[in-house]
């Protein structure tokens, strides 16, 4: 789950070349584990994947955005941890409760944006491997989320803290 | 009445037969139901629906009680594997699973640990 391409991590990866390695080693990983998913967009400063799962009982379309973090010359993208949509089918709000918002997501707007993991816990970093975290956190939230359009009950570990600064959630 | 009757093998005196629908038409009525639970539960078993329709084929079946209590008990179960980080999936698929009997065959491959952050607002 861990890797170690530095001895030590910069704040943002800035070095377009290690931005390229790190990308390069989440496509390379994303390839061998999920293999039906394919790369839209392979970038110095953001790689896009899009696939299909199917975690419980519904398959689904889904896309993840990861962007390394690179400074060219006077542009600086900052890294920026995974970013994970529902493409298809689109998340709904349960029929029995149309003003309860689907727990858990930054968005609820198609294409919605899961929120997959604590963003302050420390619960993803630089070093994790995007297909053994992201992609099983996504499965996972999709199957809590079927289960929740049938019984309107979330479970699982969950974090409901004070609004956080919008730079923290990014 | 039927002219036969079939007694509980376990119960000697207990009739089944005295409990069969009396006409025709209440035979006709009973076999229709059982070709309709026959399908909805081959239906439930192959995994081809969304839960809520799963939920609601059970509650046309065993009434809304019994539906309830058969996915909450299933829900909580699953929530308690992610407690306890013990929820498989997948690779290639992400089919999620944790000895529910939902995916059977999985290759279990346990899902790292991790809490959903949660807002009742877009950010």
């Amino acid at each position: 789950m861990t890797w170690d391409p530095w001895d030590t991590r910069p704040k943002d990866i800035d070095d377009p070349r290690a931005a390229r390695r790190v990308s390069r080693y989440h496509t390379r990983e994303m390839a061998e584990k999920w293999p039906n998913f394919r790369v839209t967009i392979e970038s110095a400063w953001l790689t896009r994947w899009e696939g299909p799962v199917e975690p419980l009982a519904q398959p689904y379309l889904v896309r993840i955005e990861f962007v390394p973090g690179v400074r060219t010359g006077n542009i600086h993208i900052p890294f920026r941890s995974p970013r994970v949509y529902v493409l298809d089918p689109a998340i709904r709000r349960r029929a029995e409760e149309p003003n309860t918002r689907v727990p858990h997501l930054y968005n609820e707007k198609h294409p919605a944006r899961l929120c997959l993991f604590f963003p302050t816990g420390h619960e993803w970093g630089w070093r994790d491997s995007i297909a053994e975290t992201i992609l099983p956190w996504t499965c996972e939230w999709l199957a809590r989320y079927e289960f929740w359009l049938a019984t309107g009950k979330w479970t699982g570990p969950a974090e409901h803290p004070e609004p956080l600064e919008d730079n923290a959630l990014r | 009445m039927p002219d036969f009757e079939i007694r509980n093998p376990r119960c000697n005196h207990e009739k089944f037969t005295d409990r069969w629908p009396k006409t025709d038409a209440a035979r006709d009525r009973f076999a229709k139901e059982l070709a309709t639970l026959e399908l909805t539960l081959i239906r439930l078993r192959d995994n081809t629906e969304t839960l809520d329709l799963k939920r609601n084929a059970l509650r046309k079946l065993f009434g809304e009680a019994a539906a309830n209590i058969a996915f909450d008990s299933v829900n909580k179960r699953f929530g308690q594997r992610g407690d306890l980080g013990t929820l498989a999936y997948s690779l290639g698929t992400g089919a999620i699973g944790s000895n529910l009997g939902v995916v059977p065959g999985l290759r279990e491959t346990t899902v790292p640990k991790h809490r959903f952050y949660g807002s009742d607002q877009d950010v």
